[in-house]
């Protein structure tokens, strides 16, 4: 019980510290003392206008979509009962980037980017989950193989996209497919439905706890799980439309998030969902703040930087385990 | 003494075979049954029906009176307690949150896990001799020392009816006899029974009161363990001769090899 304390407490920590650097580095550095004075008074300068219309949305936004992927992550690799599944191994966030990349090649407003997003990724779900159900029993490697094809094929149409469309918008779409938050100023929704979602799964976190050691070992225990199941699979394609729809496609933040929370002793999904969401906020909120001042004044896309962190720290997991 | 659980006309089917084929049997409160057969006839797949966890292809099931198929998932597993063949590790869980698993259905969906509860898994990691392994990590145990931590989530779960699919797997001699023990002081008796998948014939009437039999063409025969441990009977139930050595409470049974 000591221990969760310790660990919420660290992911607001990491929140809080993540928050503020993304505040106070970029284009001009802006103290931290004074950063914070903005946060909370209007004076109208160049500085407080830098934070308030710019970084300070930029950097929530980040955070949200973050925190998005991680929990979303968490639910899958319940679902999967595999440590490797994420939305993009499932081929969720295929789903949604296929449908945006295809609203941009017929050049629909941004306005229709984030309802496209939520129709591939539940058209996807509904595929793989389909295709999965039909066969008698229920089993997760068929559903993770199923996931793996159907991003395998997302990702030829996502080409097929790339190659007939015309060539101006092709920067614009390949950064958006590595994953930018470069226009992302809008935290609102996705900073709602992240805590819309965090608090509605307390209610299911000990379920999720009992579902961890088997689907059939948690219908064993009580868990109606034909429901939970369902629940897992539209809750976390909901949330990663939201997320792909905003940032595009990040990869990794799924992925390693929940791996590395689990590691230091949040398996405990009461304490791993929360916690997730804050680092994995944190996480994409310094990798961005990385993609906006490694090379400044260019700007890389943040998903560059996810995977590039992302891969080593993945294998050296891997490796360990292995080892023990 | 209380029926807990009931099969009437009970089929069980799997992909369009039928294992089990109209089943009547009555589990009464002080009763512990083994339930016997030959590889794949189906002994897994109708423990899974009889404790609510897949459908029957026919037949009604009742737990201590009412239809179990009318009862929540939470209030069937505060009856019914599972085993299941297959140990599963999970994520890295530490023991002692695998046992007050038992608790889940106990709790409301918000509440924690108080000292109640602590007391309790405990008390049954103590029961199946795994108290020294409370701080450890699931993936860290060997294949008997996890079998033990689940048995202890099973008593944790404190429910009337325990069913369990191969309890002795991966069990030292010294741990099965133990476990054995403990599944009869705790499982059986006025107010619980157990029905238990087991292979060792031995073991089988030790341990249990009575016996179900499946046959590899669906049929069945349930009875007192007396009824049914003859060579005849054995012999075609497992497809292969097997001796009863001395009679009356005691007899030991030898496949001829």
């Amino acid at each position: 019980m000591a221990g969760h304390r310790r660990l919420l407490l660290a992911a607001l920590g990491l929140t809080t510290g993540s928050l503020l650097l993304a505040v106070t580095v970029g284009s001009v550095d802006i103290p931290a003392v004074e950063a914070i004075g903005h946060l909370f008074t209007d004076d109208g300068s160049v500085h407080d206008r830098i934070i308030d219309e710019l970084r300070l949305p930029r950097a929530l936004t980040a955070f949200a979509v973050g925190g998005l992927l991680a929990v979303a992550g968490v639910l899958m690799q319940v679902l999967l009962r595999n440590p490797l599944a994420d939305p993009y191994v499932l081929g969720v966030s295929g789903g949604a980037a296929g449908a945006v990349l295809g609203a941009m090649l017929l050049a629909l407003s941004a306005a229709w980017l984030t309802p496209a997003a939520v129709v591939g990724a539940l058209f996807s779900t509904l595929l793989v989950f389909g295709m999965t159900h039909a066969s008698d029993d229920w089993r997760s490697d068929r559903l993770l193989l199923t996931g793996v094809v159907v991003a395998a094929g997302w990702a030829a149409l996502i080409s097929f996209v790339l190659s007939v469309s015309p060539m101006q918008q092709l920067p614009g779409m390949l950064f958006w497919l590595m994953g930018d938050l470069g226009d992302a100023t809008a935290p609102g929704l996705p900073l709602t439905l992240l805590v819309t979602a965090v608090l509605l799964l307390s209610l299911r976190a000990r379920d999720l706890n009992v579902a961890a050691q088997g689907m059939l070992q948690a219908a064993a225990l009580g868990v109606d799980t034909a429901r939970l199941r369902m629940e897992l699979y539209f809750v976390g394609a909901t949330l990663t439309a939201a997320a792909v729809a905003v940032g595009g496609a990040i990869g990794f933040v799924g992925l390693i998030v929940p791996h590395l929370v689990r590691r230091v002793g949040g398996t405990d999904h009461r304490v791993l969902i929360p916690v997730a969401a804050l680092s994995g906020g944190s996480l994409l909120l310094l990798a961005d703040t990385a993609a906006r001042t490694l090379i400044r004044p260019m700007q890389l896309p943040v998903g560059v930087l996810t995977a590039l962190i992302g891969v080593p720290i993945f294998l050296y997991l891997l490796q360990r385990q292995a080892a023990r | 003494m209380t029926t807990l659980l009931e099969a009437r006309g009970l089929s069980v089917e799997i992909a369009g075979r039928r294992l089990v084929d109209a089943l009547d049997l009555r589990i009464d409160t002080g009763q512990s049954w083994a339930l016997l057969g030959r590889n794949g006839v189906g002994k897994s797949t109708l423990l899974h029906t009889l404790a609510g966890l897949r459908p029957a292809s026919a037949g009604e099931l009742y737990c201590t009176g009412d239809p179990l198929h009318g009862l929540t998932a939470r209030e069937r597993a505060r009856r019914i307690a599972v085993l299941l063949q297959h140990s599963n590790s999970g994520f890295g869980t530490d023991v002692l949150e695998c046992v007050l698993g038992g608790r889940h259905p106990h709790l409301g969906a918000l509440a924690w896990e108080g000292p109640h509860d602590v007391a309790i898994a405990q008390r049954c990691l103590a029961a199946t001799g795994a108290s020294d392994l409370a701080g450890r990590r699931l993936d860290s145990l060997s294949g008997g020392e996890l079998r033990r931590v689940e048995i202890a989530r099973l008593l944790c779960q404190q429910t009337p009816l325990a069913l369990l699919d191969e309890p002795l797997n991966h069990l030292d001699p010294g741990h099965q006899a133990a476990l054995l023990q403990v599944l009869n002081t705790e499982c059986v008796g006025p107010r619980h029974a157990l029905l238990m998948v087991v292979h060792d014939l031995n073991v089988a009437w030790h341990a249990c009161t009575h016996w179900l039999i499946l046959h590899t063409d669906g049929r069945w025969q349930a009875g007192a363990r007396s009824e049914l441990a003859t060579e005849d009977l054995l012999g075609t139930a497992f497809g292969h001769p097997i001796e009863r050595i001395g009679t009356g409470t005691g007899p030991l049974f030898r496949t001829r090899l």
